[in-house]
């Protein structure tokens, strides 16, 4: 199941209130996380020890969105402020698969941070960072 | 009136519904009989924060033990009998676990306690006649023996409750009726006749008419047996017969306690008590100390309670009484408390959010419920530790109105004992 951004619904949940994003760009994420292999200078076997790297970092959800309304402003200032708990979500409409960023936190104050005349000025990337990603696969 | 505001900006808000209570998971509710003056009352349920108030109502004194071990409050059920449906039906929702005194013994517990029936006998110097049909209705069989026939031309035949035997008084012998009775259908059918030890022989004389007696119907219990009618809580129970324990502890959310006699069911009172004290956690009680003994000394006995899953406190010389199994339905005590503190937390959980963000009926909106649901699942496994893994999925099925959920859980468990093998290696 592949998610396309044209099936998708975006946002996220706080308090158990949901809002919604009317206008997304994209939504990218990192994440940090890998599995490695290694082995001792002797090369005594093929099978090397696995370990894991990266989980220290959190992985990164980044939703840019275009333009921000007066109220998702007040909401995320106040979570950006307060480190609160939120989660994102992007929900395929057509069967409900979902990938979600649980128990995040904003990482960056939300904000425009261009002012131009072209369309990409309108976009206010949100960066959110979390332990707890899931990917729901429902077809 | 002031209306200018509501006027001016009427203003219509939408509140979630609030987070549903579980207290009522920690209280308890004991039946007993009432004491003199207490009879109108009976079926009746009373609150009680103290002995005063319980010693108002009955003279059962063992729920001093749930106060001893912590609770705040005890429910009074006071019944002459242990046939609850009707009070437990109307009383949904205030408790949800159910303690029996020792006012009820063990014939008011189980269902049907059977004397078996006793057939009707008649003995006539060799020969014994015995209804073949249990009961007292054997009391009304007659047996007569008519002298007025030749020895080895023996009959014998039956109408209604009267059985004719013709024989030849003084010397028709003990086996010659008995095959004339063995003959006869119609006779066969009420009695068999069986022949006194080396008397087959001896003849025998004729007699009136003559009833077989001693017949007894079977007799059940006294009452109905515990019936909770639509209760699903935890039913406690206490008995002093481990067969009657083993039978009752494989029941489904039943606890059975064994108890010595002299205790009566202060120990099942006490355990409860500090099972449903605890506020803030389910905890499995393993080895608390308890107040009394019940004689359980020995370690046969105490592996044989345990097989049964039987509820019991062990007596040792060095930790004194312990507590050392407490269990329901052969699952751990905390399994029912906690699956229905679950339940109760999911249902609440959606509800607040359909409540407070009025969803549309989509598949965004099921994944939203499904992952609020989800949270509580993972609250119980991760931070209360109070399940192992859950799964909650919410799917559309019908076309509108009603979502579906199917949730998985693994079964609470509770570790009471090790099993251990030492070899001597090194």
């Amino acid at each position: 199941m592949i998610f396309k951004i044209y099936n998708s619904d975006f946002g996220f949940k706080l308090a158990g209130v949901d809002y919604t994003f009317t206008h997304v760009q994209n939504m990218t994420i990192e994440d940090p996380e890998t599995n490695k292999l290694v082995r001792g200078g002797n090369a005594g076997d093929k099978l090397g020890l696995p370990y894991k790297e990266g989980t220290k970092e959190p992985k990164r959800v980044t939703c840019t969105i275009m333009g921000m309304s007066k109220e998702l402003k007040g909401v995320l200032d106040e979570a950006f402020k307060n480190q609160t708990r939120l989660d994102v979500y992007c929900i395929d409409r057509t069967d409900g698969s979902s990938k979600m960023a649980k128990n995040s936190v904003l990482s960056t104050q939300p904000q425009q941070l261009t002012i131009d005349d072209t369309a990409e000025s309108m976009n206010v990337a949100l960066i959110f960072e979390s332990f707890d990603l899931s990917e729901v696969h429902k077809s | 009136m002031k209306i200018l505001l509501d006027y001016f900006f009427p203003i219509s808000s939408i509140d979630p519904t609030p987070q549903a209570s579980t207290a009522f998971l920690k209280q308890v509710c004991v039946v007993v009989k009432p004491k003199a003056g207490q009879e109108g009352n009976v079926g009746q349920i009373f609150v009680c924060t103290n002995m005063t108030q319980v010693a108002a109502r009955t003279d059962n004194t063992e729920s001093q033990q749930l106060f001893n071990a912590g609770m705040a409050k005890v429910y009074l059920l006071l019944a002459d009998d242990l046939d609850l449906e009707v009070p437990m039906d109307s009383n949904q929702g205030l408790f949800y676990t159910v303690l029996v005194s020792s006012d009820f013994v063990d014939d008011d517990i189980v269902s049907e306690v059977d004397t078996p029936a006793v057939a009707a006998s008649l003995v006539k110097a060799d020969l014994t006649f015995t209804a073949k049909t249990a009961g007292v209705a054997g009391n009304s069989i007659q047996v007569e023996f008519l002298d007025n026939v030749s020895a080895g031309e023996e009959t014998a035949h039956a109408s209604g409750n009267l059985i004719t035997v013709k024989i030849e008084s003084g010397v028709s012998t003990a086996t010659q009726i008995k095959a004339a009775i063995d003959d006869s259908i119609s006779v066969q059918a009420l009695i068999s006749v069986a022949i006194a030890a080396g008397q087959g022989a001896v003849a025998q004389t004729a007699f009136a008419a003559d009833n077989l007696e001693n017949g007894a119907d079977a007799i059940l219990g006294a009452g109905p047996g515990l019936l909770v009618g639509t209760f699903k809580g935890v039913v406690g129970i206490a008995s002093d017969d481990t067969g009657v324990c083993a039978d009752q502890a494989a029941i489904a959310n039943r606890c059975a306690f064994f108890k010595k006699t002299a205790n009566g069911s202060k120990n099942l009172f006490y355990a409860f008590g500090k099972l449903l004290s605890n506020a803030a956690n389910w905890s499995n009680q393993q080895y608390i100390t308890m107040p009394f003994g019940d004689d359980v000394d020995e370690l046969g006995e105490a592996n044989s309670l345990f097989d049964d899953k039987v509820s019991f406190v062990i007596s040792d010389d060095e930790f004194g009484q312990r507590l050392a199994l407490l269990a329901c339905g052969g699952k751990a005590i905390t399994a029912p408390y906690i699956k229905r503190n679950l339940e109760i937390d999911l249902q609440s959980a959606a509800l607040t959010y359909i409540s407070g963000n009025q969803p549309a009926y989509t598949k965004t909106q099921a994944a939203l419920i499904e992952d609020e649901l989800q949270k509580v699942m993972d609250t119980y496994i991760n931070v209360r530790k109070w399940i192992e893994a859950g799964v909650v999925e919410v799917l559309l099925i019908q076309d509108n109105f009603v979502g579906n959920a199917e949730m998985d859980i693994a079964e609470p468990k509770a570790f009471w004992r090790i099993v251990g093998e030492m070899r001597q290696t090194l």
